[in-house]
């Protein structure tokens, strides 16, 4: 997380969680960058600007003005807190490893898929703006064009040892435990990771991270339907909950053909 | 026939006129009642679509139920009544026949389910948002903003495309490029810029489709899909994106150009090009 010059506050990893209320005076300004996001928050009387773009190559802020997006938020009062919360994406993230796994039958692996968070900025305890820390391309999700699941889009090492892992801030981790019960290849070319059924946790150790609810994958024998159970019941162990899930599922188990959740 | 044939015997109109009325009054209310309450319907029970066809039936139904009801009332014979409203019926259809064809044209329409209101279609040359459908024609709104009425009649035997019936939409960009520029190179920088843009689905892949050697260029068509409400977006977007792609990639977009032919011995034109001031002229050697 890099701080402008300009800017009065220090903010470190703790500044992306619901109970950080990071204080700006009136007319200061503070800037912060997660990922490829870039931020700028500024306090003026009843007001608040909020200005924002996306540096994929890392070349800084931008020069001109019209290159950011720009919110006016208007209040009754003075309100000299906001906060920053973090959120796992608002539609299911399609992961293609870098390089295509083949699950043999009979075999289990766990693969751990990263996925950017997204931002929630809240003034004064209401939200006012949600924003992604990386800009993810649009993808299709299904084998025609007419069926299937608008998803956003991203690439994955797909590791298989968690302690691989990159450890990026502004990236959660979700485990995805395949079971190959069938008499065919499992290939994983592209795994539909449904982001909005999972809730955000954060893992306090020496690096602090951000965890999701685990998923089991289950090709079962017999039929290409893929059993999947959301959570392995361990979560709260690992870590505190940040941010619930987008779309709570009252059933844990879910039924869907192979080509729904592997593409 | 007389009027009072119509009657049943010992009828007498006056008393009855004012529980006629009532009971129409009745019916109207009771009709725009049960109507909107069928609209109220959830949606995960039926369509937006099917509501309107619902609502629709059921306000007819009640008020020429309470019609009936008002005109037993005033002692109608409705025996000789719906006779005669057959009859009736025969002839207004002949006379009508326009309005007849759009109505029956219309439960086709809203039967088979081809678009709903909110959808984008286009039909006989027409774009635009579907507002309503009804059982005489079918009202959209142009991008531009004009209330355009097509008939249903129209619609059932035109064709009708339906833009925003699914959630993704390809667009086809078709850019000629010189034939000294590099085939490959360009195939490349397209698939660069359709993989930078976000907008762009990497899902169904991206097509670069060699069209033809066309008499200035090298025709390719760049298939690439979006979100239907990224569609505009991307389409705009791209245009500029390919044109800055293919300057910074030294690859030409033609202008329509001719080759000149001399004769039979091919003898290049006899032209001097004097440099100079710009006043300086083209001189014949």
């Amino acid at each position: 997380m890099s701080l402008a010059a300009s800017t009065s506050f220090q903010a470190d990893f703790d500044a992306i969680l619901p109970e950080a209320s990071l204080p700006l005076a009136v007319n200061q300004t503070l800037r912060l960058s997660f990922g490829h996001l870039l931020l700028e928050v500024q306090h003026l009387a009843f007001e608040w600007i909020v200005r924002y773009a996306w540096s994929v190559d890392n070349t800084g802020w931008p020069a001109h003005e019209k290159e950011l997006t720009v919110r006016r938020y208007v209040f009754k009062e003075t309100v000299s807190t906001f906060s920053i919360i973090p959120l796992l994406a608002d539609r299911a993230v399609v992961s293609r490893p870098l390089s295509p796994i083949i699950l043999m039958p009979g075999s289990k692996a766990t693969i751990h898929i990263s996925t950017p968070l997204w931002l929630s900025l809240q003034i004064g305890g209401s939200r006012v703006l949600e924003l992604p820390t990386v800009q993810l391309s649009d993808t299709w999700f299904g084998n025609k064009t007419g069926i299937g699941e608008l998803c956003y889009s991203d690439t994955t090492r797909a590791r298989l040892d968690a302690r691989d892992q990159e450890n990026l801030y502004y990236k959660a981790v979700t485990a995805i435990l395949f079971k190959n019960n069938n008499e065919k290849q499992m290939p994983l070319d592209r795994i539909n990771v449904p982001v909005p059924l999972l809730a955000l946790f954060r893992q306090v150790e020496a690096k602090p991270r951000f965890l999701t609810t685990a998923i089991t994958a289950t090709l079962q024998s017999g039929d290409d339907s893929i059993r999947i159970q959301l959570g392995s019941g361990q979560e709260h162990e690992a870590g505190e909950l940040v941010s619930p899930a987008r779309k709570p599922q009252k059933k844990q188990l879910l039924n869907r053909a192979m080509e729904l959740f592997m593409g | 026939m007389e009027f009072e044939q119509l009657l049943s015997p010992g009828v007498s109109l006056g008393g009855n006129i004012l529980r006629a009325v009532i009971l129409l009054l009745a019916g109207w209310v009771t009709a725009r009642l049960l109507s909107s309450l069928s609209k109220r319907l959830s949606d995960t029970l039926i369509s937006s679509h099917h509501k309107i066809l619902l609502a629709k039936a059921v306000f007819w139904g009640v008020l020429i139920l309470f019609l009936i009801s008002s005109l037993h009332q005033l002692g109608f014979k409705l025996g000789v009544l719906l006779g005669t409203a057959g009859i009736v019926s025969v002839a207004l259809g002949f006379a009508a026949q326009t309005s007849a064809s759009n109505l029956i044209s219309g439960l086709f329409v809203l039967s088979e389910e081809s678009f709903k209101i909110g959808d984008t279609i286009s039909v006989a040359g027409t774009t635009g948002e579907v507002l309503s459908i009804d059982l005489l024609s079918v009202k959209l709104r142009t991008y531009d903003n004009i209330f355009i009425r097509i008939p249903n009649e129209t619609i059932i035997k035109s064709e009708v495309r339906n833009i925003s019936r699914f959630p993704i939409r390809r667009y086809d960009l078709v850019v000629g490029i010189a034939y000294r520029s590099d085939i490959n190179l360009a195939r490349e920088v397209l698939l660069q810029v359709a993989s930078r843009n976000p907008l762009c689905l990497d899902n169904p892949e991206p097509l670069v489709i060699m069209q033809g050697f066309n008499t200035s260029s090298i025709d390719i068509q760049f298939a690439i899909w979006a979100a239907q409400e990224n569609f505009l977006a991307l389409r705009n977007s791209m245009f500029e994106e390919v044109k800055t792609a293919f300057d910074a990639a030294g690859i030409e977009i033609p202008y329509p150009h001719m080759t000149f032919y001399t004769g039979a011995d091919c003898a290049p034109l006899p032209l001097q090009i004097v440099s100079g001031n710009s006043g300086d002229s083209v001189q014949d050697s």
